[in-house]
């Protein structure tokens, strides 16, 4: 039971770092589809965004999902206030703070300019987020193996001490 | 329909305009940094004080910068990159018709427009149309049963676009194949390529395509019976438009003017005015859409 139980919590500690590259990798071909969609489209960006919740795996889409919605609502809300409050999606998924404070900047910036200017600001998250995957896998290398065996070397050493 | 506008402006603004209560007569809503809200129209003007009460506009409330850029967020649904082209022609087309016109720093890029910046003003001008304004002009069309190419000439302000999209209207219901040449999205207001006001069963609409290239457009693909066009004033215009009326197609096109002496003396004029069968006059003498003289060729 100990080493069971013991051996879980390490195999969960070893899957979150296995999600947060895959979720990050997500969110950056989420951005280059946004990019595309302002660059040869001019699509508004409650359209993009919608278009883009459907082509993307969860949970990013149903963040870009919520994201065109907040903007089509009838109190009309800011664009930074839109995209906060789908950011808590992202949040609730279990993304990380840095990651997340990433991803909050372009809210400030996003739909305010000319395409040129948008297509830059796009561009300087997406190297900010290969970044991140990059920091992320080497994260994932290093601890995915440790927790796997540490779960349930911890739960083993339990069991010899108690007995 | 005019009150639509209510939803394309920033919230604090929609508190302050849910004071007017003649909507059907406002024209123009004027939104100024920094200076008196002014409600236009035909009544002439007014303005909204801080007690949501009708007033003079000296006493009225006074735009702010937040809400011209709430505004203008909400009208371009947060995607100014969208509407750099439209920008660019100094004027927004919104989802009713109604059109806004953009004043601001202009930013330059080789000497042409690129972008409007730090956006100070913004004219609301409401669409609407006036079924049966071409009533009374519609007996004019006809000879003996024929249709005829007619230039209408009038001063700005008095209905020349209004008069266009209702004479659309009326000759498409009637069975015309009809092409408006939609320069500045003026006659059929369009959407996204569609058009938001009433242009008639059998009206196809070029939206925001140059007037030559239009009608050479037209003529090729669709097949009209009829050309509907506004404004003409560049010589290339005139060409098309004689092209047109040589291969038997009728055009109805409205120019800038007080008489038709005052056209003539146009470069643009030479080049078709002796195919067009006949022209009216309008003044605003009576209300818009006045007809003060017709005058036929034929």
């Amino acid at each position: 039971m100990i080493i069971c139980s013991s051996g879980l919590i390490g195999l969960i500690m070893a899957n979150t770092y296995m999600t947060r590259p895959l979720n990050l990798y997500h969110l950056q071909l989420a951005i280059q589809l946004l990019e595309t969609e302002i660059n040869y489209a001019r699509s508004s960006l409650p359209e993009a965004c919608s278009r883009i919740a459907e082509q993307i795996k969860q949970p990013v889409a149903s963040f870009f999902g919520e994201f065109a919605a907040n903007l089509q609502s009838l109190e009309s809300p800011t664009v930074i206030e839109a995209w906060n409050r789908a950011l808590q999606i992202l949040k609730e998924a279990g993304f990380l703070k840095e990651d997340l404070e990433i991803m909050a900047q372009l809210g400030n910036v996003l739909g305010q300019s000319d395409a040129d200017d948008q297509i830059k600001h796009l561009s300087l998250l997406q190297n900010r987020l290969a970044s991140a995957i990059k920091q992320a896998e080497q994260e994932r290398d290093k601890n995915v193996r440790l927790w796997n065996y540490l779960g349930f070397c911890v739960g083993a050493l339990v069991v010899l001490l108690l007995f | 329909m005019v009150k639509s506008v209510l939803k394309e402006v920033a919230p604090r603004l929609r508190e302050v305009l849910a004071a007017i209560d003649n909507w059907e007569q406002v024209e123009e809503i004027r939104l100024r940094l920094n200076r008196p809200l002014v409600i236009k129209g035909r009544f002439g003007e007014y303005g909204i004080n801080y007690f949501m009460q009708k007033c003079q506009v000296i006493d009225s409330y006074i735009v702010t910068n937040e809400d011209i850029s709430r505004t203008i967020q909400i009208m371009s649904k947060n995607s100014w990159y969208a509407l750099e082209e439209e920008v660019r022609s100094g004027y927004l087309t919104l989802e009713n018709g109604h059109r806004v016109g953009i004043v601001g720093k202009v930013i330059l890029e080789q000497g042409r427009i690129k972008n409007i910046k730090h956006v100070s003003g913004l004219n609301i001008r409401l669409a609407r149309e006036i079924r049966g304004s071409a009533n009374q002009i519609m007996r004019q069309l006809f000879l003996q049963g024929e249709l005829l190419s007619t230039l209408i000439i009038s001063p700005p302000g008095c209905g020349k676009t209004t008069l266009l999209r209702d004479i659309a209207r009326q000759l498409s219901n009637q069975g015309f194949n009809v092409v408006i040449i939609d320069e500045r999205s003026e006659i059929a207001a369009c959407y996204h390529g569609c058009p938001q006001l009433d242009v008639g069963l059998r009206t196809d609409v070029l939206d925001g395509c140059p007037k030559a290239e239009g009608i050479t457009m037209a003529l090729r693909g669709m097949s009209p019976q009829l050309i509907i066009t506004d404004e003409i004033g560049h010589p290339a215009d005139g060409l098309a438009l004689a092209e047109a009326m040589k291969s038997g197609v009728k055009v109805i096109s409205s120019c800038h003017g007080d008489s038709l002496a005052d056209v003539r003396q146009r470069q643009w004029v030479k080049e078709c005015s002796s195919l067009f069968q006949q022209a009216i006059v309008l003044s605003r003498r009576n209300g818009p859409g006045t007809i003060e003289q017709v005058l036929k060729w034929k």
